[in-house]
């Protein structure tokens, strides 16, 4: 189990969002490798099962709030922003950071991201899942998709800018 | 023959470029201490439940055999309690007297269900039609209004 914590947890934290449902799905993640620990035990692929149940656990908890207001999400045009990712622009400097602080950052900039957007790019960059795979995951369009991925992008870069954090950097 | 990339996708490229590097830089989120007590608490509370406590695949066959006689025989003395209720004047004085407060509740289903298999089938389509086109008008509302109302601010 100790092996796999670290993994199981940050794939439903990713998801998720929040860190309180992230450490609910771990523990169910592990009791049920517990219930299937005969089969588990000697698998070359016990990490990869974990992380498959860890996805599903975590996305059917995102998806069940989704559902609530997908509809009224899905209506609203393409062209209206979200105002909470009007961030200022860096002012040209290039911050030097350590990698834990460069990290961290990171985290916090994804943390603000709305779901309807940090969702799919989580799905894309972390989970390695093909917009087809998060359209039909998510129930909504492959335009949208594309589109929530590529405007999560554009405010992540945003945010990220706004704290020194530029290409440069990386 | 590859076409070139016109510059809102070469833009588009690079910041998928930029934002890949970004994330897979991440480290693993680092799992809470308490985690690893949780689950193994979670597992010897499990064990220790009583076997009625836990899924009825994992009761003892016996347990199961009996259970499924014992709900065999509930539903037997439900049907024949339904039996005295739907036909009082037959049954005997005491349950005449038990069952006369609710003896108008099997005679409203019987009178329901005339009236159902009475009606003609076009009514029933035409019933739940218009319910569907009523719901339908209610939520087509209610989404204009969240719309017009909410999204927009």
């Amino acid at each position: 189990m100790r092996a796999y914590q670290d993994m199981v947890f940050s794939t439903a934290a990713r998801i998720t969002g929040r860190d309180g449902p992230a450490e609910d799905i771990a523990q169910q993640v592990f009791l049920k490798a517990y219930e299937n620990f005969a089969q588990l035990r000697l698998s070359p692929a016990a990490g990869g099962w974990l992380k498959t149940v860890a996805r599903n656990l975590a996305l059917n908890h995102a998806t069940r709030y989704r559902r609530r207001w997908r509809f009224f999400s899905e209506m609203r045009s393409e062209e209206d922003d979200d105002p909470e990712l009007e961030i200022a622009q860096p002012d040209g400097e290039v911050a030097d950071f350590d990698d834990d602080t460069r990290r961290a950052i990171v985290a916090e900039a994804l943390q603000k991201l709305p779901d309807h957007r940090r969702l799919p790019l989580v799905l894309y960059h972390f989970e390695e899942m093909s917009y087809d795979e998060i359209a039909r995951q998510l129930g909504i369009s492959l335009a949208k998709v594309k589109i929530d991925i590529l405007r999560a992008r554009g405010a992540l870069a945003k945010i990220l800018a706004a704290r020194g954090l530029t290409a440069d950097c990386f | 023959m590859n076409t070139p990339l016109n510059p809102n996708e070469q833009h588009e490229q690079r910041l998928e470029r930029f934002i890949d590097k970004v994330l897979r830089d991440q480290p693993p989120r680092r799992a809470p201490a308490e985690l690893e007590s949780k689950v193994m608490a979670e597992i010897a509370r499990r064990a220790a439940a009583p076997w009625w406590q836990s899924s009825f695949s994992g009761w003892p066959v016996a347990a199961r055999l009996l259970f499924i006689i014992a709900s065999a025989g509930f539903i037997t003395l439900v049907l024949k309690a339904s039996a005295i209720i739907m036909d009082p004047i037959d049954a005997g004085a005491r349950s005449a007297a038990l069952f006369a407060d609710v003896a108008w509740i099997p005679s409203l289903f019987m009178t329901l269900g005339t009236v159902f298999r009475d009606l003609p089938s076009l009514w029933i389509y035409g019933a739940v039609a218009i319910l569907g086109a009523l719901y339908l008008t209610l939520f087509g509302v209610s989404a204009a209004a969240y719309r017009t109302l909410y999204a927009p601010r």
